[in-house]
């Protein structure tokens, strides 16, 4: 039998194609990169020590040496959001991504095995769901005491049924696709369907949930250190910031701003890579 | 006998209706038996829907049946451990329908087919390699195509991948489960040509699921016929096609379009849908579209029995 000529290769650039035809994903990703960059960077680009008080410029304004003015103890707010951008990010991250293993993990199980698995799994995870994750965050926190662990620790499991319920639902459509019942008859074991054929399908879904959990994960970070539950200070952090600013709201407005308007663009940033990667890997856009 | 398969039954429930949902059952197989020789080809046909598919799963425990045994090479597949169960499957395969959702979309061709080597610990590396790119040129297929991921190839080609795969292992039975309704009439010609190359050759058995009685005929040495879940005809091709004892073969056999203008004749009427199989009727399951149907059609089901030797046909008005 003469073989058979293949089409040239296709250009992989549809995706790269498609990611850039909105501007909405690049702007995120500059948005996110930079607080990222000013994060890791944060010894060499703050102008102060976070920490060091100044008790003469007390809630001093913008001025050439405070660019963005001092807090109630003098100390250089926007050497505080650049430190703190550091704890807020990492955070974010580090429970994101606990939240994505774990939940992913169980979510591919309880989608693949099916029956009394996935019965149990799913009511669970209903339940979890059904606590506003705000308040599972503050339950979780005051039991344990706040630390930069627990709180981490907090945060990843508000974020678990999220990626449990995209995950299974993901499975559970890729199951019915021929090709798990050719690995299963070529004798591959479970394990190896799962996470070697299953899990690659799903994770342009769980890409596009997990970049729009990290602006949550951020969020609730700095919601619980408002209310007092965050890192210990004087650690800065975003959502600490804020609160020590809004004890002087009225004889300095701007200090509850300043890290305010930081916490704002990195939302609007992941927002909008998640969006922006949702439309990308979306196969029904078109190129 | 290299395959076996004795009153296999499997009844799904589905949910039905609103606002209340009840529980019905669908019987997709209701008591079927066939089996396959060694470099046999087998051809189970029937409308969509009457359990073909059905069966060609449940013996490769795809799923579980609810009744049955299924026996190949004289071991039990169904109550095969894991370890046991893994070893059988080395040696029956299964090509889908639909080429494009039985290939992982992320995986390359050639680590696709070179997996079930490493898994089974046939083969690794440069061996597994060039075991796989034999594989290709058998199928047809250029070595190029290694490094290409499924979507780059148009259906039949696609097809030739599926068949590649359900060859790396060698096995000895192939479920071909309608390898080729979803493709164009030529290309269908070109996979029915492999795989009797392929049969040829590598002396494969074969259980062909079809809803063509045009490709059964060409493939197959024995037929089986079903109708909603039950074997209502089986025997050799050329007789089951020529000499048709099931008022449903008979009408089957009309409905296939013979390319030949001269050879158009009066048809046999159908009359009706195919009765739903929730709720099958009394009787044979066939009484309400059958043209002979007499009183004890709608009461008493037909047995399958012998009428010739290997001629079996469930009617009671067969002779």
């Amino acid at each position: 039998m003469s073989a058979a000529s293949l089409p040239a290769p296709r250009a992989r650039n549809s995706f790269l194609s498609r990611a850039t035809r909105s501007p909405a994903l690049l702007i995120g990703i500059v948005l996110v990169g930079l607080c990222v960059a000013m994060a890791l960077f944060a010894p060499w680009l703050s102008p102060y020590d976070p920490d060091e008080q100044d008790v003469l410029n007390r809630l001093a304004g913008a001025s050439r040496e405070h660019w963005l003015g001092a807090d109630s103890f003098g100390r250089d707010v926007l050497s505080r959001i650049i430190w703190g951008a550091q704890i807020s990010l990492f955070v974010g991250f580090v429970s994101t991504l606990a939240g994505v293993v774990i939940g992913v993990l169980i979510g591919v199980v309880s989608g693949y095995y099916g029956g009394w698995v996935d019965r149990v799994i799913s009511g669970a995870n209903d339940v979890l769901m059904s606590f506003p994750q705000i308040i599972m965050g503050i339950i979780l926190v005051a039991v344990l005491g706040p630390s930069l662990f627990n709180l981490i620790l907090a945060i990843a499991i508000t974020a678990v049924p999220a990626f449990v319920r995209i995950a299974r639902g993901s499975t559970l459509a890729m199951k019915e696709r021929d090709f798990v019942d050719a690995c299963r008859s070529l004798g591959y074991s479970d394990m190896r369907i799962m996470f070697g054929h299953i899990l690659p399908n799903i994770m342009d879904e769980v890409v596009v949930m997990a970049s729009l959990w990290l602006a949550t994960a951020i969020r609730t970070e700095t919601t619980l250190a408002f209310i007092g539950l965050g890192a210990p200070p004087p650690t800065a952090t975003w959502g600490g910031i804020v609160r020590e600013g809004f004890e002087n709201l009225l004889d300095s407005p701007m200090l509850a701003v300043w890290p305010s308007l930081a916490i704002l663009l990195v939302m609007i940033g992941l927002n909008m890579i998640g969006d922006g990667l949702r439309d990308a890997t979306d196969p029904r856009a078109p190129t | 006998m290299l395959l076996d398969v004795v009153d296999l039954a499997k009844t799904f429930t589905l949910r039905q209706g609103w606002p209340v949902p009840t529980l019905v059952d669908v019987r997709a197989l209701d008591g079927v038996s066939f089996s396959v020789d060694r470099s046999e080809a087998l051809g189970v046909v029937g409308e969509s829907g009457c359990g073909k598919s059905t069966a060609a799963r449940a013996a490769l425990r795809l799923i579980e049946p609810d009744r049955g045994r299924v026996m190949f090479d004289g071991r039990d597949v169904l109550t095969a451990k894991p370890a046991e169960l893994r070893a059988l499957r080395r040696r029956m395969q299964i090509v889908f329908q639909d080429p494009a959702s039985a290939r992982d979309p992320r995986q390359r061709v050639g680590s696709a087919l070179m997996e079930p080597l490493a898994v089974h610990g046939v083969a690794r590396g440069d061996v597994a390699r060039k075991r796989v790119l034999a594989i290709l040129d058998e199928v047809g297929l250029p070595k190029t195509a290694f490094d290409r991921f499924p979507h780059e190839f148009s259906g039949g080609q696609r097809q030739r991948i599926g068949i590649a795969r359900a060859l790396a292992l060698e096995p000895d039975l192939i479920f071909a489960d309608e390898p080729v309704s979803a493709l164009d009439v030529s290309v269908q010609a070109q996979i029915l040509r492999l795989l009797d190359e392929l049969k040829q050759r590598r002396r494969l058995a074969f259980v062909f699921v079809s809803h063509d009685l045009g490709v059964v005929r060409h493939f197959c040495e024995r037929t089986v016929v079903m109708y909603l879940g039950r074997i209502i005809e089986s025997g050799p091709t050329g007789q089951i096609f020529d000499a048709p004892k099931h008022p449903y073969t008979k009408v089957l056999r009309e409905a296939s379009p013979v390319p030949d203008p001269a050879v158009a004749k009066a048809k046999v009427a159908i009359e009706g849908e195919p009765p739903s199989p929730v709720a099958p009727p009394p009787g044979c399951h066939f009484h309400p579209r059958c043209p002979l149907a007499t009183d004890i059609c709608r009461t008493q089901a037909p047995a399958l029995r012998d009428i010739a030797p290997g001629r079996r046909v469930a009617c009671h008005h067969a002779s």
